[in-house]
């Protein structure tokens, strides 16, 4: 329906064609395992994303703590296994029932809050979810949740020897997460999450429940992130509430929504392709400890990105219509 | 029968009374114009009807049914339908997206959405511009745009608000034709503008504000002799001509 700059369908679905094609055999060709971590973390943070801009994008509820919903996932799938035995994957379960309920808890009284209002409630309320979680004793309180060491199983969802099971997991994580995407740009919530980004009271005067979808939203960013907490915790088999409640981690998925391109549906595998190396590479050549030099460099394209271009990277492609 | 009917309705900001104890009633298939000077209360009045201002005291009911105390979105869903007096398109959207939010509210599929929206901007003469972001469009463009949403809807009364204010005189004519199409349609209408010119011919009857309180009401050739009215407008005979 809409003109893009990328010439016709059959051009672009090809394009996806080859783009996952060669994602499926990336790992066999980088078999050293920092190439194969990188794209993991890219999959990961790129599904991260994607999730916020269900959110933050499509919506325009600009949300800073969503790393709330990655902590919380993160966590289900931790505790499910060291307290009750069961499988990480009823945690995947568990942790996304867990951030829908607690996504509809900040959203009911916060989609009150408009524009810079909302975002700062949420930061805040990211910090308050950090340190409950740091003070609750029997998810391990500020020690954190080792989660037992294991030999390869898919049930527990462990692999010592191989990244390949995570890294097609995770694969699969972006690409469902970028499925939904389209599908819901799509339909009618597509069409009314993005009316209500453009003009509340408009959208409302055409019959659209606002609230209600903003709550969807909500649920919807909050069940993905929360998946991708529990991937992420099964892949480094430990977590606290440092490294799965940052407000560092809120703010990346953001950044890299908006870097790619807020509210399209590609943004976020393109500004993950780009700030996820970046962040690495700058770590290892000119980070150091300390310096920071790679959080410079790291902010710096960051701005330089937002003058030249604010719609993202891929505002350059854009013609018109396209969401 | 009544299809519209507001009764004794006062809305008050803080001490000041936007709308103080007005009374009128829309029959089914009327068009009404709402007119007075700046200020007179007539968007407020309509922000009133729509759901966006809660009434201080009142009633409003729509078709049977009272509609004082719903939110916006469930008077839209009765059949209400309205545009804001600053063209308010979602100005990321294409045009075609515009529209086909408001062709939303009576189906889930997308193709027959775009089917009636497709339809609608043809009837507002703005097919040729269905791909484009509505924010590119000019300030007229975007006022039909806002028309073709609101119709997309489905309405069985429409709240224009001052949808010809700003338009050359050209296209005040070619609006003025499209709000009389619509009531071959079976819809009802209640027009807010303050240029009496353009409301006069296109209206049934007339509900003139003033302070936000009722001054007159009756058939356009009654209001544009009545004293009341013309003082608003003019103010004292005297002065009008310096």
């Amino acid at each position: 329906m809409a003109a893009t700059a990328w010439g016709g369908r059959g051009f672009r679905y090809s394009l996806y064609g080859a783009l996952f094609a060669a994602a499926l055999v990336y790992p066999f060709v980088f078999r050293q395992p920092f190439p194969q971590d990188l794209a993991i973390k890219i999959f990961l943070f790129g599904g991260l994303a994607s999730a916020w801009n269900v959110l933050g994008g499509f919506t325009g509820q600009v949300s800073l703590g969503n790393a709330i919903f990655f902590g919380v996932g993160a966590y289900a799938a931790a505790v499910v296994q060291t307290q009750w035995g069961w499988t990480p994957w009823a945690g995947v379960l568990l942790g996304m029932a867990a951030a829908v309920g607690i996504g509809v808890l900040i959203g009911y009284p916060c989609f009150r809050l408009k524009g810079h209002y909302f975002a700062m409630a949420t930061l805040v309320i990211g910090e308050v979810v950090s340190t409950l979680f740091m003070n609750w004793k029997w998810v391990g309180g500020a020690i954190g949740v080792y989660i037992p060491i294991r030999d390869d199983t898919w049930k527990y969802y462990q692999f010592g020897t191989t990244k390949l099971p995570y890294y097609y997991v995770m694969l699969a994580f972006l690409v469902s997460a970028l499925v939904l995407s389209a599908a819901l740009l799509r339909s009618r919530m597509g069409f009314y999450f993005r009316a209500i980004r453009e003009d509340q009271d408009a959208a409302r005067s055409l019959g659209v429940p606002a609230r209600r979808y903003k709550l969807a939203a909500m649920g919807i960013s909050a069940a993905l992130t929360s998946v991708g907490g529990s991937l992420y915790a099964q892949y480094v088999l430990f977590i606290d509430p440092h490294s799965v409640f940052p407000m560092m981690l809120s703010i990346q998925v953001v950044l890299i929504a908006i870097l790619g391109g807020v509210g399209t549906l590609w943004g976020a595998v393109v500004g993950a392709v780009i700030l996820i190396p970046l962040s690495e590479f700058t770590r290892i050549y000119i980070g150091g400890t300390g310096s920071g030099l790679d959080l410079i460099a790291y902010g710096l394209l960051i701005v330089v990105i937002s003058v030249i271009q604010p719609r993202g990277i891929l505002g350059f492609f854009r013609k018109a219509g396209a969401a | 029968m009544s299809f519209l009917t507001v009764g004794g309705v006062t809305k008050r900001f803080g001490g000041l009374s936007a709308n103080d104890d007005i009374s009128f009633e829309v029959a089914r298939g009327e068009i009404v114009g709402l007119i007075g000077p700046n200020g007179a209360g007539k968007s407020t009045l309509f922000s009133c009807i729509a759901g966006y201002h809660p009434v201080t005291s009142g009633t409003i009911d729509f078709d049977g049914k009272r509609i004082s105390g719903l939110p916006p979105e469930a008077i839209c869903r009765r059949g209400v339908a309205r545009t804001f007096q600053i063209a308010r398109v979602f100005k990321e959207m294409s045009v075609l997206e515009n529209v086909m939010v408001g062709a939303f509210l009576s189906t889930s599929s997308r193709g027959e959405a775009e089917a009636h929206a497709r339809a609608v901007l043809g009837r507002v003469g703005l097919s040729g511009k269905a791909e484009a972001f509505a924010r590119s469009l000019t300030v007229s463009e975007q006022k039909r745009v806002q028309l073709a949403r609101a119709l997309a809807t489905r309405p069985k009364l429409l709240l224009l608000d001052e949808v010809m204010a700003g338009l050359t005189p050209q296209e005040t004519a070619e609006a003025v034709a499209l709000v009389r199409s619509f009531r071959g349609d079976g819809i009802t209408m209640v027009i807010v503008e303050h240029v009496m010119e353009v409301v006069m011919p296109i209206s049934d009857r007339v509900v003139v504000l003033d302070y936000g309180k009722k001054i007159a009401e009756g058939a356009p050739e009654e209001i544009v002799r009545n004293e009341l009215v013309i003082k608003a407008y003019l103010g004292e005979k005297r002065g009008a001509k310096h």
